[in-house]
């Protein structure tokens, strides 16, 4: 048992271990080098979805999800909708446009919707259907 | 704009001005609708951030404060949604591992799915006579939020407008989308759960979860792997057809 400064007692002193800043690094790195290959080479993908890849890369050669990148990771991902409402609130600036296209905005997000829905499903069940037969095939 | 509400309270006003209150204030409004969201039983129609930003802009509106000025007090937040981003690889990461068992069939509804959706919105607002910055904006909506605000942005649109609209999708396709598949003879969970990850992102993918916990798994399979699809698609999809699109 370790006796920490504030007088909790720890099964090990995490103070000095390099985990957490080493998945913080590894998360706000992945954000910066996202950013910075999207605006230096022109690439036509939005920074932050580089950095995601690049994320997803390191853990899969890093071989999985680390204790300390969950710790990070879990609170943003779950709160996220928080994060939305300082741009989101900016539709404020753009009432008038709404104003104005309502119909095609509204039109545009209930039809690609409902076909976006029956095309994935339909493709989906197709590509099952074809599989099944083939593994019950002789 | 006056108004009087505040105007007889300058040190208010002043108050609610100050740059520092931008992120409080977002924290306030979202802990609010987040507790109205869990009264409702997490309905798709009590949206946390459609309130929370309902409660920011009329707080914005009464106190007569720039949007600018929040925005530029509540950029620490508006950073992480970039942080936010990235880290979306954990899920994704965590249901690639499902991804084995039916790759091709998932792919190509994926593939298939993101790229109707573009297609299909881009058209419509074409066709409806609408304008080619409402097409930039909503060419990606019906992804996750942070990647459709992302490719708005990138493709010099309005990422707000994105944003709303993201969601407006979502809750449509989490209302009615179980209920379209089943009409259309569509009951295997495995479609169902992917459709409604592709057409109607993390909304969709939350009402999955409460029907049941396979439906959860394939919906959020489609909404991981859909983000990253629409990502690679949209923004060459709009530079091609784009300009024919908006003579058209």
């Amino acid at each position: 048992m370790m006796e920490h400064a504030l007088g909790v007692k720890l099964a090990f002193d995490y103070r000095w271990t390099t985990h957490m800043p080493l998945a913080l690094l590894a998360l706000f790195g992945c954000q910066l080098a996202g950013d910075l290959l999207a605006e230096q080479f022109g690439i036509p993908i939005p920074g932050p979805v580089i950095g995601m890849m690049l994320m997803l890369a390191y853990l899969v050669v890093t071989g999985g999800v680390s204790e300390s990148m969950q710790t990070i990771a879990s609170p943003l991902l779950r709160h996220m909708s928080l994060l939305f409402i300082p741009a989101g609130s900016g539709i404020l600036l753009y009432l008038e446009l709404i104003k104005d296209e309502w119909l095609p905005i509204a039109v545009a997000i209930t039809v690609s919707t409902l076909v976006t829905l029956l095309v994935s499903a339909s493709v989906m069940r197709l590509g099952l259907s074809d599989r099944d037969t083939e593994q019950r095939g002789p | 704009m006056v108004n009087d509400n505040l105007a007889a309270h300058p040190q208010l006003a002043a108050l609610v001005q100050n740059a520092a209150w931008s992120v409080p204030l977002t924290v306030a409004f979202y802990l609010v609708a987040l507790w109205l969201f869990r009264r409702a039983k997490q309905s798709p129609l009590v949206n946390p951030v459609l309130l929370g930003m309902a409660g920011v802009m009329t707080t914005l509106h009464l106190t007569d404060t720039p949007y600018e000025d929040y925005f530029n007090g509540s950029q620490a937040l508006h950073f992480l949604l970039g942080t936010a981003t990235v880290a979306l690889a954990i899920p994704l990461h965590q249901q690639l591992q499902h991804l084995r068992r039916t790759a091709l069939p998932l792919v190509l509804s994926v593939g298939a799915g993101s790229l109707t959706a573009a297609l299909s919105t881009l058209f419509c607002i074409s066709w409806l006579g609408g304008s080619e910055l409402t097409m930039r904006s909503l060419a990606a909506k019906s992804t996750t939020t942070p990647v459709a605000m992302a490719i708005a942005e990138q493709l010099e649109g309005l990422p707000a407008l994105a944003a709303v609209a993201v969601i407006i999708t979502g809750i449509l396709g989490a209302i009615f989308g179980l209920g379209i598949l089943r009409l259309t003879g569509i009951v295997d969970p495995r479609a169902q759960g992917i459709a409604l990850g592709i057409a109607a992102h993390g909304i969709g993918t939350a009402r999955a979860l409460q029907v049941s916990h396979a439906l959860g798994a394939y919906a959020g399979l489609g909404m991981g792997l859909s983000a990253l699809f629409t990502a690679l698609l949209v923004p060459p999809v709009w530079y091609l057809l784009g300009p024919y699109l908006v003579t058209g």
